[in-house]
């Protein structure tokens, strides 16, 4: 364990400077309200204030509202946060899966207007199953440009196998570790995001087990991981404290906090 | 702000003994946690012991004491549940057990332990508690912020006890809708922090109430302690602030538990 470095090593100077080294970006943002908790600070100025005070660098973001009742909406809000953050603020595109014949040119308003950066998808707040054909055009445009996807869940690891194979030159996140993982859960998610060339992981979570984030590491690799808070859903000092502060090496650390994600969205 | 403190953090919520699912970490002994602690920089813990909560209460009581006994960087804490049904000591032994062994702080798991916090079967138990101001942590074993759990209960306790020192454990998001209302009404709520991830939450709730009613936990073997002390750590607090929820606060409670030889000898 090593956060012994934040409350002794660094005595006198600030906290951001344990962390501000590493240029993290994170990829697992939102902006805006939530329905069933209290989120304080949660328009794109509260966003920078924490991303000031924690050492962030970036943060990609959707909306709340976006993800479950006006995608336009929500990606209205998003690209402001885009325009006024100066290039802090990265954006996913929203859509709504019911309304197929508007998917595409929303994702093309979103990528040739916006200035999005990936797409995000999430079955729970969208109500549509995540093997649902409803979400091949979005799929088919992001193999097209080749683009990364978040998704909340991609259901099981066979779903993902299928899509990510088919739609080979997309790139596919699972957010939240798959769910929460405890460190002991056999996933078949985790096991099809291992096998793929074009999958990630996202460290975006609230239930942090200990030893859990090393033996995820040590499970898939270094390589595999992509560094998510869920800010301002979840505080962005959880995931910090979780990755920053674990018992892996820096060259690790380095990775997951900035360059897979980095990688990803400047590959195309 | 934000400058690096040498702030002394005392975790309220820690767990000895074996714990099933996650054998490589937990402590087996007071050595085991001290040395884990040492590498946290966690200066003292809070304990209760795991066969107390998974098994038999007041033998695992008893051996936490034992496995605690001259450390003073580990404080006990009893697990404890109501007597009626015989499996627990009466209140009145109990609190002559607690006197007995300078034990300060007691622990309760009414989900996990399949007891309600109904008032009419806590009452004897905490009307001695109260009598002493030992400071009661009600654990609702939450696992994900989703969880609900009965507020009305809370509620009902703090008013019935005004002066026992209520700490709930791993409140999380969905609190804040509840808590709000609670800690202005209630002067003996107080929250524990392991859990509260409410996005700038713990200097929304240091500008609304003040310091004193935030108590730093991590729920170690079982949880990672690094979130926990990130998020203190990066509050938008003041540095006397950040120590009062970091350890001041629960050594204050603790330092203002009286037990009374008239209870004693009852």
């Amino acid at each position: 364990m090593q956060n012994r470095t934040q409350t002794k090593a660094s005595v006198g100077g600030k906290f951001s400077d344990i962390t501000s080294k590493y240029k993290i970006i994170d990829a697992h943002g939102h902006l805006g309200y939530y329905k069933l908790f209290n989120i304080p600070d949660n328009n794109y100025e509260g966003i920078l204030k924490s991303m000031d005070r924690t050492g962030v660098d970036k943060v990609c973001v959707s909306t709340l509202a976006g993800l479950e009742v006006d995608y336009k909406y929500g990606n209205d809000q998003v690209a402001e946060a885009i325009d006024k953050s100066e290039g802090r603020i990265l954006g996913f595109a929203c859509i709504n899966p019911f309304e197929k014949e508007e998917i595409i040119p929303e994702l093309e308003r979103c990528f040739d207007n916006l200035k999005m950066t990936a797409i995000k998808l999430h079955p729970s707040l969208h109500d549509c199953p995540a093997e649902s054909k409803n979400y091949i055009p979005v799929y088919e445009f992001a193999h097209e440009r080749k683009l990364v996807i978040m998704n909340h869940s991609w259901g099981s690891g066979n779903n993902l196998r299928y899509i990510a194979s088919k739609y080979h030159d997309a790139k596919f996140i699972q957010a939240h570790y798959g769910s929460a993982w405890d460190g002991n859960q056999e996933l078949d998610i985790l096991e099809a995001i291992k096998e793929l060339d074009n999958a990630w992981l996202d460290t975006a979570g609230s239930g942090c087990y200990l030893g859990a984030f090393e033996k995820i590491v040590h499970m898939m690799g270094a390589d595999k991981l992509i560094f998510g808070t869920d800010i301002p859903f979840l505080d962005i000092s959880w995931q910090i404290g979780n990755v920053v502060f674990s018992d892996i090496t820096d060259v690790e650390k380095k990775k997951i906090l900035s360059t897979n994600f980095f990688k990803l969205i400047n590959s195309n | 702000m934000n400058t690096i403190a040498p702030t002394e953090f005392i975790d309220c919520n820690c767990m000895l003994g074996q714990w099933k699912k996650n054998v490589e970490s937990c402590f087996y002994t007071a050595d085991d946690l001290i040395s884990f602690i040492n590498k946290a920089s966690i200066s003292k813990c809070l304990v209760f012991g795991s066969l107390a909560k998974y098994s038999e209460i007041q033998t695992g009581n008893n051996i936490l004491i034992n496995a605690i006994k001259d450390n003073e960087r580990l404080i006990p804490c009893a697990i404890a549940m109501p007597h009626h049904s015989g499996e627990f000591p009466h209140p009145k032994e109990f609190y002559r057990y607690l006197a007995n062994n300078n034990i300060r702080a007691v622990r309760i798991f009414p989900t996990f332990h399949g007891v309600s916090l109904y008032t009419w079967l806590w009452n004897d138990l905490f009307t001695i508690l109260e009598s002493a101001k030992i400071p009661l942590f009600i654990d609702f074993s939450l696992k994900h912020w989703s969880e609900e759990i009965n507020w009305e209960q809370i509620k009902n306790i703090c008013e019935n006890f005004p002066l026992l020192p209520i700490i709930l454990i791993r409140m999380s998001l969905k609190a804040d809708r509840y808590i709000y209302y609670l800690m202005q009404n209630m002067k003996n709520l107080y929250i524990e922090t392991s859990y509260y991830l409410v996005n700038n939450g713990i200097e929304k709730l240091v500008k609304s109430f003040g310091a004193e009613k935030l108590i730093f936990g991590t729920g170690i073997p079982v949880y990672n302690p690094n979130p926990s002390i990130t998020m203190l750590n990066f509050s938008d607090i003041n540095e006397n602030e950040r120590q009062m929820i970091a350890g001041g606060n629960l050594m204050k409670l603790l330092e203002e538990v009286k037990f009374d030889a008239k209870q004693d000898t009852n």
